[in-house]
């Protein structure tokens, strides 16, 4: 109706300050709805391009290859959308080259623009047609005769060790041989960034096949993208049928999916665990934060429109006096609360998308030195009119409850008593103001406790405020002290890994181990086999705790433990982590553990130390799944003891070997590593594990010969200690070969990782600020306008203008010392909750390191924020007419 | 003809032992075309009544009749209704909204409506207001007496059956109240208006037909005067 339209515009421009209020927060809040949208999307279009980076596009891929003569049946199916092929691998043999082989892949046309390895384009180009290939970088450093754009002529075949080919994966073997099967001419079009260690004798390569050109017989492994991602699970299956591929045992296809991919987009197995409305955990995410940030402002907005139909009610009453219908009243309120969406809406939209842009932009430069990660703000329709339709539904759902009740309410009790329609608090006697502050004080309190309600949205805003700025600083703090007591806990800042499966050059090892600063070093290789083992025999303590129960196998429908506990035929498959430890460093364990480090030298079957202890060594796991910490297994000293080679009960594995038990302990030897429940360690001196090891599969002889040079070096000597390794490792290895780690790595790559989310959350929390410290200018205004009468009526009892000062500073510093105050309880809750997620950091540690310069700071804002609102407006309050303000009741 | 007739009307505020009866049990007729004065001390309950007969508040018990309808049977939005076309509230300070000018002030309750005003009916109500030449004014552009005028001419808009007016000189100086006083004679003559009009001043009163005398919520006089 044009006449409520005509007041609601009249009303908007007459109270520009209020309206200017309101406006700003439905602004804020469309920007923040927008931000979260655009920052959800963002991270999921980051996540989502990290899957494909990583995984591909692919939604299933078929556990058997697939012959070429029935890939028809998956390639029209018509729920396909793209095919992708690999073919298997094989060896060419390359001549008068370091290493002796490339491993080929070739792939269709499909695979190659989806395909992670296209990103690993160095130079050149990808292969486009058959007989192309590109070759790993390492090719052309090591073998420099080669050029790309050379055509060869190779021997396609497989490497084989006595008769039986070997996993393409396998290190050079001795003895190994190749085994030709025919020749092809390939052009070498480009270089890629991948690279392996020096002990694998062949260079990566990748071709192009045309799946229509294989041969029938040819095999590939198949992956597919469908046209309906949500179908993945029921379609995959039907097309493993289809491709010819045998059902396992249960009856189920062997399918492997990328559930990554699938998960961004909210789809889950059938049978498997599902979220809330089948939704992924990013539209969850986004829904909850949308929904928070709504109710948010709903209660933020619904308290503004609340003070300001206070100022109103009297008209509203007016009108309603003459004749306005209760729907009229609400139009009038929705009308003006949709009026100003309707600008605020749209700015707010694009200040949360630009806003969220820039920051995006400043995030992802700190992101991508620490990470993977590549943040962009893109731009989406949907996001924008998601975000467009929230905000008014926020406005909308704020201005409900305020046009309900005053259309409600009978209009002689608007015209008579328009401030009564804000209800005030009950004001009690505050005995305690008057004896502190005189009867200003209690004044101040008086009216501060009796407005509390009008006050609410800016109270909520601060609180919030500093609740968030503290919050995420104490969370930085914690986290980083954690981190560092966690850092500070272990033993070795220093940690190199040597990928070789020869012995280290002694040189090397020996100047690594003359680095400065080295007061521990331990050197050590490790492998991961299995012990079967009988449920009964026990220790008398780990039977006195309930033994083996079901909840600790990993593979129990309900266990949720982390355990690496299997079961097979009854029998716990205990998972054995063998160590094996330098001379001078199992010398130093045994010292520790008062056993004779002689006994387990020059034995001729290996003699090991068995650490048997049931709760592994992880704290946070024993007190959270309430473990036994008793000793293991019945195991005597002397016994043998035979171990299985494999690790996992579904690999497949003939190895085996025994070991003879010479000593027990509960102590683990200090490698700075976790161990689980329920694992058992085995330590060995060096020549014992080899004894063992150079018996096993010889195709894991890298996973067994992996050295690890732990070095214990203090902080201040760190950085010298970490150059110096580095020059050593160079000097005598390539540098596929070792990877180096230090405690400085960590702690800053910890500091990077704080530093962009705090750069998110700090603005956040200064949107907050910007809605508390206009509310305060806002609230406080209207409120000391309509109290013109409460100060002209005190001023002429005599309250002197200093007293009036004095009231309302003391009113001020009330109102602005309430949301500090109100904080600190929800500040202990968010810590207390923060701490207890820690692994080592308690109170007293958080408590040396309260980032107290940001709470001082976050009160003085408010404080003097509020506290200027008050200094502002009260200046009109001490300068008016008496008479004037005590009359004015004109309109 | 009777336009008004209310019954047994009582209002009262809180309950148990703090209950205050503001009127109790008022029994009252009003014939069409009167103008009828209401007379009593500060407190006494004849602003309550007003509302009660304006249909801005409710009563506690007790039945308003006015044209046959009896109005505390009615729901929110028929009450509003009844404001609108049934009823001219005058009040003492004004009530008018402060955002809105003089004319847009005048025709509100045809524009709520939807309506758009008789301009003969409108001009004729401005002229005998004298208003003409304030209609595009704001109304903290007036004087005290201009903007009662404006109150009184948006009363009279819709032809209501009741003028109300609470104390409607009460913030008046001697000039305009004169003149707002023969302003609602003059209404009550030239469109035969019934007229309600609460004043403490006995000489307004006696400007009246009637004179209504109410204590301590309680109706205790009912007096004709002669003119």
């Amino acid at each position: 109706m044009k006449i409520i339209r005509e007041y609601v515009h009249a009303h908007l421009k007459a109270n520009k300050r209020s309206s200017f209020f309101i406006f700003t927060a439905i602004m804020i809040a469309a920007a923040l709805l927008c931000a979260v949208g655009v920052l959800t999307y963002s991270q999921w279009l980051n996540e989502r391009e990290l899957t494909v980076k990583d995984r591909g596009d692919w939604h299933a891929r078929f556990g058997e290859p697939v012959t070429a003569e029935r890939l028809k049946y998956i390639q029209f199916h018509p729920q396909v959308e793209e095919i992708y092929l690999e073919s298997q691998s094989q060896s060419l043999q390359l001549p008068g080259t370091k290493r002796p082989y490339l491993n080929l892949v070739q792939l269709n046309a499909g695979t190659w623009e989806n395909t992670p390895y296209q990103r690993t384009l160095l130079e050149g180009r990808l292969p486009e047609r058959d007989g192309e290939i590109v070759v790993s970088k390492q090719f052309f450093m090591e073998n420099p005769q080669y050029t790309i754009g050379d055509s060869v002529i190779l021997l396609k075949g497989q490497r084989v060790l006595n008769g039986v080919q070997i996993t393409e994966e396998a290190p050079r073997l001795k003895g190994e041989s190749f085994q030709a099967a025919g020749e092809q001419a390939f052009t070498i079009t480009g270089s890629i960034n991948v690279t392996s260690v020096s002990v694998y004798p062949c260079y990566y390569a990748y071709g192009f096949i045309e799946s229509s050109a294989a041969l029938p017989e040819e095999r590939f492994t198949v992956s597919v993208r469908l046209r309906d991602i949500s179908e993945t699970y029921e379609v995959a299956a039907e097309l493993a049928e289809q491709g010819g591929l045998k059902p396992k045992a249960s009856g189920e296809m062997e399918i492997e999916y990328n559930t990554g991919l699938l998960d961004l987009y909210g789809v889950k197995a059938p049978h498997g665990e599902r979220i809330f409305l089948q939704l992924s955990g990013y539209a969850l995410a986004s829904v909850l934060t949308t929904g928070l940030v709504m109710l948010l402002f709903i209660i933020l907005i619904y308290n503004a429109f609340t003070v300001t139909a206070a100022g109103q009610i009297k008209q509203l009453g007016i009108l309603k006096s003459i004749g306005a219908t209760p729907g009229q009243i609400r139009r009038v309120v929705f009308y003006e609360a949709m009026a100003l969406a309707c600008v605020a809406v749209p700015i707010g939209l694009l200040l949360g998308y630009g806003g969220m842009a820039i920051l995006i932009q400043g995030a992802s430069a700190l992101l991508e030195e620490s990470s993977n990660s590549r943040l962009h703000a893109p731009f989406s329709w949907p996001i924008l009119i998601i975000a467009g339709v929230a905000s008014f539904a926020t406005v909308g759902l704020s201005a409900w409850v305020p046009a309900r009740k005053l259309a409600k309410l009978m209009p002689i009790e608007a015209i008579r008593n328009p401030r009564g329609w804000v209800q005030t608090g009950k004001v009690k006697g505050f005995h305690w103001a008057h004896r502190f502050f005189g009867i200003e004080g209690e004044l101040a309190y008086n009216s501060f406790a009796a407005n509390r309600k009008a006050y609410r949205t800016t109270l909520i805003s601060l609180t919030l405020f500093i609740t968030l700025i503290i919050g995420f600083r104490s969370f930085a703090v914690i986290w980083m002290t954690d981190q560092t007591l966690v850092l500070a806990e272990k033993e070795y800042t220093l940690d190199i890994s040597i990928a070789t499966i020869e012995e280290p050059d002694p040189a090397m090892l020996s100047q690594l181990s003359a680095l400065q600063g080295i007061k521990k070093q331990v050197v050590y290789r490790g492998a991961e086999h299995t012990l079967s083992w009988e449920k009964q025999k026990i220790s008398r303590e780990f039977a006195a705790a309930g033994g083996f129960k079901d909840s600790y196998f990993s593979d129990s429908p309900d266990s949720r433990m982390p355990t690496n506990l299997g079961q097979q035929e009854g029998k716990p498959q205990i998972f054995l982590e063998l160590k094996g430890l330098d001379k001078a460093s199992f010398a130093d364990y045994c010292r520790q553990i008062g056993v004779d480090a002689e006994q387990f030298m020059g034995a001729a079957e290996p003699k090991g130390i068995i650490v048997n202890r049931t709760g592994g060594n992880i704290s946070s796991f024993i007190h959270e799944y309430n473990l036994p910490e008793t000793e293991y297994l019945a195991i005597a000293v002397g016994e043998r003891l035979s171990f299985d080679e494999r690790s996992l009960v579904q690999q497949q594995s003939e190895g085996k070997y025994t070991l003879t038990v010479g000593a027990l302990t509960e102590q683990y030897p200090e490698l700075d590593e976790y161990h689980y429940p329920f694992d058992l360690v085995v330590v060995l001196p060096m020549e014992a594990y080899e004894s063992i090891v150079q018996d096993l599969d010889a195709e894991r002889a890298l996973d067994y010969q992996t050295l690890s040079y732990k070095m214990g070096i203090d902080r201040e000597q760190l950085a010298a200690a970490r150059q110096q390794a580095e020059a050593i490792l160079t000097q005598y290895l390539p540098d596929e070969d070792w990877s180096m780690l230090s405690l400085l790595d960590k702690e800053e790559s910890n500091s990077r990782t704080i530093h962009s989310i705090e750069l998110l959350v700090n603005s956040f929390a200064i949107l907050l600020a910007c809605i508390g410290i206009a509310g305060a200018f806002s609230t406080v205004a209207a409120n000391l306008s309509a109290r013109r009468r409460e100060f002209a009526i005190l001023r002429s009892t005599g309250m002197s203008p200093r007293g009036v000062k004095r009231m309302l500073c003391l009113e001020s510093l009330f109102f602005g010392l309430l949301p500090g105050i109100l904080a600190l309880p929800l500040l202990i809750v968010v810590c207390t909750f923060m701490l207890h997620n820690t692994r080592i950091a308690t109170w007293a540690d958080f408590m040396k390191n309260v980032p107290w310069s940001y709470l001082f700071l976050c009160y003085l804002l408010v404080l003097s924020s509020v506290g200027l609102a008050y200094r502002i407006s009260g200046l009109r309050i001490t300068r008016e007419n008496i008479v004037e303000a005590i009359q004015d009741e004109a309109l | 003809m009777e336009i008004l007739h209310c019954e047994n009307l009582t209002k009262a505020y809180g309950s148990g032992q703090t209950i205050v009866k503001a009127l109790d049990e008022v029994t009252l007729t009003v014939k069409k075309g009167e103008f009828v004065a209401i007379v009593g001390a500060s407190g006494s309950g004849k602003s309550t009544l007003l509302h009660l007969l304006g249909g801005v508040d409710r009563p506690t018990s007790g039945t308003i009749r006015i044209e046959d309808r009896d109005i505390s049977q009615l729901n929110e939005t028929e009450l509003a209704l009844f404001r609108r076309r049934k009823v001219g509230l005058i009040y003492q300070f004004y009530n008018l909204i402060p955002t809105l000018n003089v004319r847009k002030n005048i025709v509100l309750p045809l524009l709520l409506d939807g309506k758009q005003p008789d301009e003969q009916r409108f001009t004729e109500i401005v002229h005998a207001m004298g208003l003409e030449t304030r209609l595009g004014h704001m109304p903290f552009q007036l004087s005290g007496g201009q903007q009662q005028r404006v109150a009184i001419a948006r009363s009279l808009i819709y032809r209501p059956a009741l003028l109300l007016a609470d104390e409607p000189t009460g913030n008046l100086d001697r000039k305009n109240t004169d003149e707002t006083v023969e302003l609602l004679k003059l209404t009550h003559k030239k469109f035969n208006q019934t007229v309600l009009l609460i004043t403490h001043n006995e000489k307004i009163a006696l400007e009246a037909e009637r004179i209504l005398t109410i204590e301590d919520g309680r109706l205790i006089s009912d007096k004709a005067v002669r003119q």
